[in-house]
């Protein structure tokens, strides 16, 4: 073995002896970590070489999943499509509605704030409220709004919300977006009130005239951290969207509408009893959102 | 900053909340109660026969009709033996001849025996002189006797007991002819003048045994002072506490009043936190009118005894729940004849009073009975006006509608006064009625207004309306949600339902027995039930054993069907073959797929959808049944489009377990009115569309394609199943059939038909039978034989010929290959798909859970057994003889799917029917082939 890799082992347990109780605090958290996140995606990128239909034993097929995946599913195309489209769309804006509200709330005071935080807060918290959209959006003519629309004389018939494949996805990134205030939400109520003060009084002495300004050149670059944790969270979760356009929308929806990337992993992997192909698309996702991550990262590490 | 947040906060909190509230809340003054109210005269109703006989005198004499004195008519097949009469199927008319000397009101008691041995009530209809006085006699019921079948009651290895089961015992019960419905409380009066009569008893349910009629006076009950004085001045040698434990009920009126576990309070007796041990009786099951439970005691030492029962009733708050207390089979005085139960979260003991002074009975030493009789008492009168009054108001909506539409428009005059004159004076009517049956509630309940209330703001409403006729169209739609509001409130106030722990007799200077724990005994029990929660399975049903030795089954199926399966199973199928079964129960199928792959699925499998079995056997997960040895005797138990769902490539997969298929409902008083005939071809459907339509009312169909496909001659797939073949030219038929129902007729794709069903909007519409009609039975009482059932409008081929066939839908039994009890599986599954078997599995099911729980099962022979009506049953059987089975092959997701996409396109997008489905067909064909390479089976068209 060369000397200089020598040396890295050595430094490595080296380390581990010098920091034993960090390593020991962390042990827990890393145990699981391998055991629930590690190896189920390593075993998933063996699998995804297989033909495996989970009743029976797994056979290996080499690249046949991956050359299927891009050169003959035309449905992965459009889970693709829909994908992008709601993470261009719900991504970037859940991201600045997070923080214009955690903005926006930062100035009132502390009980109002805590209040207001729950209501934004709460509809990510239970996965289940999403049903009331369906009543909401429901196509029957008594449903909500299509009830509000007929009665108004705005429409004749009923508008099939969920089930039209033109309005499918715009109802899907709204109730999204409704249920996006989720941990970046609360991350950014956090970093702003751990903005020291003092850099406001400094900043109004030194020039700043508005509020905007103030954020600009203050608020924003004090936390830098924040926001990329937030920008992280926000744009990734919105490739893994899921469950909420399957409970309304169905799943596969009509014409497959509103079928993101994820669906249609779920579709090969537990309808159509084709697992290995599923784990192909899985690790295909995983890449992509790696890709993405990495892209936010340094584009944040540019801003000043 | 601050002022601009905190007003957007409190704006959008508002918005949210604002579209939910309902206009119209407006405050209510509180009006007078009142203390007496009479029925509403109903023409053909027994309220009307009582008002036109008011005056008759009642004539102190009896005149017995026996047995031997009865003609039958042809259809009655009757027999007499030694005095008595057995009548023993269910059709034709017995009746009697005999003389009046004295005019008046007579009332008739019957002296009766069951004579078979299933739990329905006994119905006859009751005719006078030809026929039927008032439409109450119509199907008037004849309770049987039900008893537990063993005497002691059986526990389960892990110490919980086992359910009883319930049979019905024949004894011989005398009855007064009466209104099962409990409006009016007193025995039916019949009037006859003096001269020749003649009694008629029509067949309408259930044979059963006579030995005599006797048309009498109804005994008076006393009152508690002239009791009391009857009694008086005897010897007190009164000591102990009788204690008689409710769950511990002799005989029943009905099998579900089982013994129940309450566990919510420490003092329930027996109590345990651990185990199922049964401690009380009642609760929801003791909802209707009529049902009792009997009771038998031993008193040590005569004496006066006062009464105290452990009961709690947390289900109607401000109606009394009553029940009547016979002892020995008779009210010794009125407060016994309605006793109230009052409304509390907790357990209560309630005792007789008189007023202000405590009741004393006086009990002989020996052996007692005491009954305790379901009873709706005062309400019984708000009930029955309600229940009118609801009639009445569909009636005028749907008389609105027909003019305006369900979704008037707000700026146009639709001149209703004009048009339908009598309209405020029918609605002022009604309003009056509502206000009277207000405030009438108001004093039931005592001053709790809470269900008075509901009642107020609908006849509010409807006095804005009557205020500004003009107005109608805009409130339309209030003043459909509250006629719902009345039907639900009728179906609220008459059930009865009270939960009873036990009845206690007490000497008179004996304190009432504790009712409800301290603070510190509740805390203790209440921890104590937490820490056993930690090792008890509630996943496990009924016996449990070793998994060396049973078999293990996993049910898709609610715990109560699953715990009255176990037991059946536990009662009937272990002891006859020596084989133990395990049972669990699963939430859904995905959990097989995971158990397969972890290597560890259970033998067998229980109430799976219909795909799949077959998906599952190419993959070699489950057996192929059909080389079991008694297979072609299990199959000839059921449709042959029950089984060709699992049947692929020669092998079968899997046994039916129920099976369902669409069929019509409709409203016939709806129909009548407007001069339809039920249609019994598609042409006569649109035509009956058309009509519908030009008065605003539409019809409902879902998930029809299936049967459109079957009834056009055209098959899914080509013989070898290798592809689809629906874009041939008869499927292509039934596409375009399929897609003219929203495209050309603008039927609606999505609706809830129950409620549409009831305002009458929606007077026609095709489902699934047994969600159907289970749901109608149940939440549509104001409509009870206004409905019927009828076989799906078939195709019309060229040559005449009418193709009624309609597609299936089954769930599946299968055993898997990793089974070691491949034997016992099999015996199993055959056991539990024979007749008698299901049969005893609907029955109990549905004495159980109540008619909405009617069981489907797939079982030809079982279902004729189910309590059908006649009626019923005939169309089902018809429309059966048509059902065709969905072949199930690899890849058949995927036709469903595109079918779906098809129809999308030509819905959403106008595309061309044949375009779209041509271009599926392609698809479809596509994953097909995709699938038989993949199980390397050959892919030949």
């Amino acid at each position: 073995m060369s000397a200089k890799a020598k040396k890295q082992r050595i430094g490595l347990i080296a380390d581990i002896r010098n920091n034993k109780i960090s390593y020991l605090l962390m042990t827990p958290y890393l145990l699981l970590f391998i055991i629930f996140i590690i190896i189920p995606v390593v075993i998933s990128v063996i699998m995804s070489f297989t033909y495996y239909n989970i009743i029976q034993p797994p056979r290996f097929i080499g690249w046949e999943n991956y050359r299927k995946l891009f050169f003959d599913d035309d449905v992965f195309m459009i889970s693709v499509k829909n994908t992008l489209v709601f993470s261009v769309i719900t991504g970037p804006l859940s991201y600045v509605a997070c923080f214009l509200f955690a903005w926006l709330l930062n100035d009132l005071n502390p009980k109002v704030r805590s209040v207001m935080t729950l209501l934004l807060y709460v509809p990510s918290l239970s996965s289940n409220v999403l049903y009331i959209w369906k009543y909401i959006f429901s196509g029957d003519s008594y449903g909500l709004i299509n009830g509000w629309l007929l009665k108004l004389g705005l429409i004749d018939t009923p508008l099939l919300f969920l089930k039209d494949p033109t309005m499918m996805l715009g109802v899907i990134i709204f109730v999204q977006l409704w249920m996006s205030l989720g941990t970046s939400f609360l991350t950014f109520i956090a970093g702003l009130q751990s903005i020291d003060r003092s850099h406001y009084e400094s900043g109004a002495i030194d020039g700043i005239r508005n509020r905007w300004q103030e954020l600009w050149y203050i608020t924003l670059p004090e936390m830098k951290p924040q926001l990329m944790f937030g920008a992280i969270l926000q744009i990734t979760s919105t490739f893994a969207v899921s469950d909420i356009s399957a409970n309304l929308a169905g799943n596969p929806s009509p014409l497959y509408a509103a079928h993101t990337v994820s669906l249609h992993m779920m579709d090969y992997g537990t309808t159509r009893y084709e697992m290995g192909y599923a784990l192909a698309i899985a690790v295909v996702l995983f890449l992509f959102t790696l890709v993405v991550t990495k892209i936010i990262m340094r584009l944040l590490q540019e801003k000043d | 900053m601050k002022k601009l947040a905190l007003v957007a906060a409190v704006s959008m909190v508002l918005c949210c909340i604002g579209p939910f509230v309902p206009a119209g809340a407006a405050e209510s003054k509180s009006p007078a109660s009142q203390n007496t109210l009479d029925y509403l005269i109903r023409e053909g109703s027994y309220s009307e026969y009582r008002a036109q006989h008011e005056n008759a005198a009642y004539p102190d004499r009896e005149i017995l009709l026996k047995a031997e004195d009865a003609l039958s008519s042809e259809e009655a097949e009757t027999s007499l033996t030694e005095g008595t009469l057995l009548w023993s199927n269910e059709r034709g008319t017995v009746s009697w001849s005999f003389s009046v000397e004295e005019s008046g009101i007579y009332y008739l008691k019957l002296r009766y025996r069951s004579a078979n041995d299933t739990f329905s009530d006994i119905l006859r209809t009751v005719q006078i002189d030809g026929k039927v006085p008032f439409e109450e006699l119509e199907q008037s019921a004849f309770s049987k006797m039900v008893k537990n079948r063993d005497e002691e009651i059986q526990t389960d290895n892990q110490g919980n007991q086992l359910r009883p089961t319930q049979v019905v015992s024949p004894q011989w019960q005398e009855a007064w002819v009466r209104d099962d419905e409990g409006i009016f409380a007193d025995p039916f009066g019949l009037y006859f003048e003096a001269g020749e009569h003649t009694v008629e008893l029509v067949g309408v349910s259930q044979p059963m045994e006579i030995e005599w009629l006797k048309l009498c006076q109804y005994p008076k009950t006393p009152t508690y002072e002239s009791y009391a004085q009857s009694v008086a001045g005897k010897e007190d040698r009164a000591e102990r506490e009788i204690r008689v434990q409710a769950e511990e009920a002799l005989w029943k009126s009905s099998p579900s009043l089982y013994p129940l576990y309450a566990r919510d309070n420490c003092y329930n007796e027996p109590f345990s936190v651990q185990n199922t041990i049964f401690n009380a009786i009642g609760g929801y099951n003791w909802r209707s009118n009529g049902d009792w439970a009997e009771w038998e005691f031993d008193v040590e030492t005569s004496g006066y005894y006062k009464m105290g029962i452990r009961f709690k009733q947390d289900f109607l708050m401000g109606i009394p729940i009553v029940r009547r207390i016979q002892i020995d089979g008779e009210y010794l005085f009125e407060e016994l004849e309605s006793f109230a139960l009052d409304y509390d979260t907790a357990w209560q003991m309630a005792t007789l009073q008189s007023g202000q002074e405590e009741c004393y009975i006086w009990l002989e030493e020996g052996h007692h009975t005491l009954r305790l009789t379901a009873a709706l008492d005062e309400i019984s009168v708000a009930v029955y006006n309600i229940r009118q009054i609801t009639v009445d108001l569909l009636d005028i909506y749907s008389r609105i509608i027909m003019i305006t539409g369900v979704t008037p428009d707000t700026y146009r005059d639709y001149q209703l006064a004009k048009r339908l004159p009598t309209l405020t004076e029918e609605l002022q009517s009604n309003v009056d009625a509502l206000r009277d049956m207000a405030a009438y509630i108001r004093y039931l309940s005592g001053g709790e207004a809470s269900e008075a209330h509901s009642i107020e703001r609908v006849y509010e409403q409807i006095e804005t309306m009557i205020a500004d006729p003009d107005d109608i169209p805009a409130k339309l739609s209030y003043f459909k949600d509250n006629i719902t509001t009345l039907s639900s409130w009728i179906l609220t106030a008459s059930e009865t339902c009270a939960t009873i722990d036990y009845i206690t007799f007490l000497p008179k200077n004996m304190d009432y027995p504790q009712v409800n724990p301290g603070f510190f005994e509740q805390l203790w029990s209440t921890l104590e039930s937490f820490w056993v929660s930690f090792f008890k399975d509630y996943s496990k049903v009924g016996n449990s054993y070793d998994a060396t030795e049973a078999i293990s089954v996993w049910t898709l199926l609610g715990r109560e069907q699953a715990d009255t399966f176990k037991t059946i199973v536990d009662d009937s199928f272990t002891p006859k073959y020596d084989l133990n079964v395990n049972m669990n129960i699963i939430a859904n199928e995905g959990v097989l797929l995971f158990s397969v792959a972890a290597g560890n699925p259970p033998d067998v499998a229980l109430g799976l959808s219909q795909q799949l079995p077959v998906d599952y056997g190419l993959r070699e997960a489950v057996l192929d049944l059909s080389t079991m040895d008694t297979f072609s005797e299990v199959v000839g138990r059921f449709s042959e489009s029950a089984v060709s769902p699992f049947a692929y490539e020669g092998a079968t997969y899997a046994i039916p377990h129920t099976q369902s298929f669409p069929i019509m409902f409709c409203r016939t008083d709806v129909l009548d009115n407007l001069g339809i005939a039920i249609p019994k071809t598609w042409d006569d459907f649109f035509e009956a569309v058309q009509t519908l339509q030009e008065r605003n009312l539409t019809t409902g169909v879902t998930g029809l394609l299936d049967t459109l496909i079957f009834q056009n001659g055209c098959s899914y797939y080509n013989d070898a199943m290798t592809a689809c073949v629906i874009n041939s030219p008869e499927g292509l038929k039934a596409f375009q059939t399929y897609t003219s129902f929203y495209t050309d007729y603008s039927l609606p794709l999505e609706y809830d038909a129950v409620n549409r069903f009831r305002t009458g909007e929606m007077p026609i519409f095709i489902a699934d039978y047994s969600s159907g009609y289970n749901t109608m039975t149940i939440s549509a009482p104001e409509i009870k034989g206004l409905w019927t059932m009828a076989p799906v409008p078939g195709t019309v081929w060229e040559d005449g010929t009418i193709d009624g066939s309609v597609a299936g839908v089954t769930t599946s039994i299968v055993i898997f290959s990793t089974t070691k009890n491949q034997e016992a599986s099999w015996r199993f599954i055959d056991w539990w798909t024979s007749d008698s078997v299901q049969v005893r599995y609907g029955n109990e099911v549905e004495a159980i859970m109540g008619a909405g729980a009617r069981y489907n099962s797939a079982n030809l022979e079982a279902m004729k057994d189910l309590p059908w009506k006649l009626e019923d049953l005939e169309v089902l059987s018809e429309q059966w003889e048509t059902v065709k089975g969905v072949p199930m092959i690899p890849g058949s997701y995927y036709t469903t799917r595109h079918l779906d996409n098809a129809f999308r396109e030509v819905y959403t997008y106008g595309e061309l029917p044949r375009n779209s489905l041509t271009k599926y067909v392609l698809e479809i064909n596509k994953e097909i082939t995709k699938k038989r390479q993949e199980f390397n089976l050959s892919t030949e068209q």
